[in-house]
């Protein structure tokens, strides 16, 4: 199960030293404008009365389609500073579609851009959002992102099993297509999470590599794509695991976004000891660092393949006690783990049975399954059974390395064995434990989540032009953000004073009105943080929405927006 | 294979180090000075204006080095629904086949043939994409009846290339 284990205890210890989530005291100026393309009566304009859902109070389907957008938006604005009006232009159209199968929609850039007076980098292109940004000034007439999705969905003829989902609470369900998520991962695509250049073939763009391209760095030659040949960022981009982002907001706030790495760890014998890498399960209980230690057996359930766990074991008492090792195939991940565990089974590992890398993760729903798991690859499984018996090991997790990230911290990008149009190489890596908005492969977030993402942005130049408070430059109370951002119980406001004195700290809605006072009185010069857990004064929960959070000391008045989630 | 094992034992305590240092150890920083590379502020606050560019370097016309119709850069986010658990998560490499072999991939080409590029007097370079290299959100119902949907680019001419690849699932069931 993934979990944010070890991801406290991470952001504990580095609250002295880093500024969190700085970003909404940054952004209050931002403009994201959702351009309706649509004609009346339709896709946004659609009048057919519907009851409102999961936080979304429009009453008709186009009002709650244009709700999510917007609140998508908000998410966006809420974190991205920019002084240019990002214009969306958006439309829900009857696309392709059929009973089985259809397209859902599509976004991305309207156009690139660089070589702008005030490119942080020459010949790379950026998204003309960012650019826009690092501009100051929109360099072109046209809008900056499309985006169409399919009003179809749901309706005869068009994927008649399942519908959108327009809540945003992230309670689509098992049967519904959760739209505000689609849209927030397909937004942040639009704005610059994603390379122009080509990852199987290396070519650049017109010739030019992209801004990413100066952080996508190989950690096995020691070099950027922007420094490489094309034959260099191919082999790059199916790497697996030396494709890392080295950019370094990234960096410097990976251990506050990732748990501690799952790993097995072979004890035992020496010639194959070591950590091997791991992928977790969405069942059972979580990996820990003290995790769980015995000699590992490989499971037979006398039928089959009597190595694959499906049936009820006929080696139990070998395996009793021990940590069963399972052959994948055939069966759920959650059956032959609980097979192991009627066995007595205190652990298991399940080896793949097909060639690749990064281990993939263990999905499935039993309750009852009360061992801890992992998955391997079906290299590692083949060593490890070319050793047994006499191979001890341990399911647990390292704390001095990030889930997700390589020894030096750096995040990884998506690079599996076998390149993934359309995955590999402008996602984070699956192995990212707690997952991350920004995956290839989507699991449930809380909703509005923007994680380790907010911070490749920095990267790429979204926050150029906003530095440290300890800087001489600054010289006066800043209110630093707060995190998580957006929320759902409750969240840290931090801000800074550069002298003693008064200061009021406060929460107001979006129409002006104080909902909360988190501080009103004098403070000494430094750092400061205030919880504020989602109430008014009067102790009673507020809706989910955009909140501003304003900061009142030494003479100036600072205001950044939250969002909060449920 | 022991792949993490030194490693882990030369973990450097990153938390424990500022950033500058951490970056400091990269292999290639030294070489070659990386302009945003800069070791992250503790909090934001104004700087001074970057500093304009004055003499740009000319941007390419073209790209000898990109085939017309190769697959653009790949971003996307696949999503499966498991009807038997209810839970979403990645699809199977099988179900993964069945998305990339569904009807309704946008056939829109994504190669940088004919793309328009305006250049400013200034300097800069404006390449409309012309609805070129946008990320495809598709869904599909497999054979078994489980859906699978999620996000892709559009693959042109090399849809069938792509349909042969298979990635790395994060929550196959089985």
């Amino acid at each position: 199960m993934r979990t944010g284990f070890g991801a406290v205890a991470r952001v504990a210890l580095l609250s002295g030293v880093l500024a969190g989530s700085l970003i909404a005291g940054a952004a209050g100026a931002t403009t994201i404008t959702i351009v309706n393309l649509d004609g009346a009566g339709e896709g946004f304009n659609d009048p057919a009365p519907v009851a409102p859902v999961g936080g979304n109070p429009g009453t008709t389907i186009g009002a709650q389609r244009l709700y999510v957008f917007q609140y998508a938006a908000d998410v966006w604005e809420s974190i991205l500073p920019s002084t240019v009006e990002i214009r969306v232009q958006a439309a829900f159209n009857a696309l392709t579609c059929a009973p089985t199968s259809g397209v859902l929609g599509s976004a991305g850039a309207v156009s690139v851009v660089g070589n702008f007076p005030t490119a942080p980098l020459a010949n790379h292109w950026y998204h003309v959002a960012l650019g826009n940004k690092l501009a100051g000034t929109d360099l072109s007439a046209n809008n900056d992102i499309n985006a169409q999705f399919n009003s179809s969905v749901g309706l005869t003829g068009c994927l008649e099993t399942t519908s959108w989902y327009y809540g945003v609470d992230g309670n689509a369900g098992s049967s519904k297509i959760d739209l505000l998520s689609t849209v927030l991962h397909e937004l942040g695509h639009g704005l610059g999470f994603s390379t122009t250049t080509i990852g199987s073939t290396g070519s650049y763009l017109n010739g030019i590599p992209h801004v990413s391209d100066h952080f996508l760095y190989d950690s096995s030659i020691g070099l950027h794509w922007d420094e490489m040949s094309a034959a260099q960022r191919t082999a790059s981009a199916i790497a697996c695991n030396r494709l890392v982002w080295d950019g370094p907001y990234a960096m410097q706030q990976a251990p506050a976004a990732l748990a501690a790495r799952p790993v097995l760890r072979v004890n035992s014998p020496a010639a194959i000891d070591g950590d091997y890498e791991a992928g977790t399960a969405t069942f059972g209980p979580p990996l820990t660092v003290t995790g769980v230690t015995q000699d590992v057996v490989l499971v037979n359930d006398g039928a089959g393949t009597a190595t694959d766990g499906c049936e009820t074991l006929i080696n139990a008492g070998a395996v009793n006690g021990r940590i069963a090792l399972i052959d994948r195939g055939n069966c759920g991940f959650s059956q032959k783990v609980k097979n192991a565990q009627n066995a007595g089974a205190i652990g298991a590992i399940i080896a793949d049975n097909v060639a690749g890398c990064p281990p993939a993760g263990l999905g499935g729903v039993d309750p009852t399954v009360t061992i801890p798991s992992l998955r391997i690859t079906l290299a590692d499984g083949n060593t490890i059974k070319a050793n047994l018996p006499g191979v001890n090991a341990s399911l647990t997790r390292d704390p001095t390395l990030l889930a997700g990230a390589d020894a030096a911290g750096r995040p990884k990008m998506y690079s599996p064995s076998t390149f993934a149009s359309g995955s590999s190489v402008s996602h984070w890596d699956v192995t990212a434990d707690p997952d991350l908005l920004m995956e290839p492969f989507a699991t449930p977030l809380a909703p509005g989540q923007v994680d380790l993402t907010q911070w490749l942005f920095a990267d790429i130049g979204w926050f150029r032009g906003l530095v440290a408070v300890g800087d001489p430059a600054a010289g006066r109370a800043h209110l630093l953000g707060n995190a998580p951002n957006p929320f759902g119980s409750s969240t840290t406001i931090r801000m800074a004073l550069q002298r003693d004195g008064d200061a009021e700290l406060a929460i107001f809605d979006l129409g002006g009105r104080r909902v909360a006072s988190l501080h009103s009185g004098a403070l000494p010069a430094g750092t400061h943080s205030f919880d504020w857990r989602g109430h008014d004064d009067s102790g009673h929960p507020v809706p989910p929405g955009i909140y501003l959070c304003r900061l009142r000391a030494e003479g100036v008045v600072e205001s950044g927006r939250m969002v909060k989630w449920q | 294979m022991k792949p993490h094992h030194i490693l882990r034992r030369h973990w450097p305590a990153l938390a424990s180090l500022v950033a500058a240092a951490a970056l400091a150890s990269l292999p290639g920083e030294a070489a070659r000075p990386r302009e945003q590379a800069a070791a992250p502020a503790l909090a934001w606050a104004p700087e001074p204006a970057p500093v304009a560019v004055t003499a740009p370097a000319a941007v390419p016309a073209a790209n000898p080095a990109a085939p017309p119709g190769a697959p653009p850069s790949a971003s996307g986010r696949i999503i499966a629904l498991d009807p038997e658990t209810g839970q979403l998560g990645a699809p199977s490499p099988e179900q993964v086949r069945s998305l990339r072999a569904a009807p309704g991939i946008a056939a829109v080409s994504r190669t940088e043939e004919g793309l328009a590029e305006t250049r400013l007097t200034d300097g800069t370079v404006i390449l409309d994409l012309d609805g070129r290299y946008q990320d495809h959100v598709l869904a599909h119902l497999d054979r078994n009846g489980k859906l699978v949907y999620g996000c892709v680019h559009d693959e042109g001419k090399s849809q069938k290339a792509a349909r042969d690849t298979i990635p790395t699932s994060a929550f196959e069931v089985e």
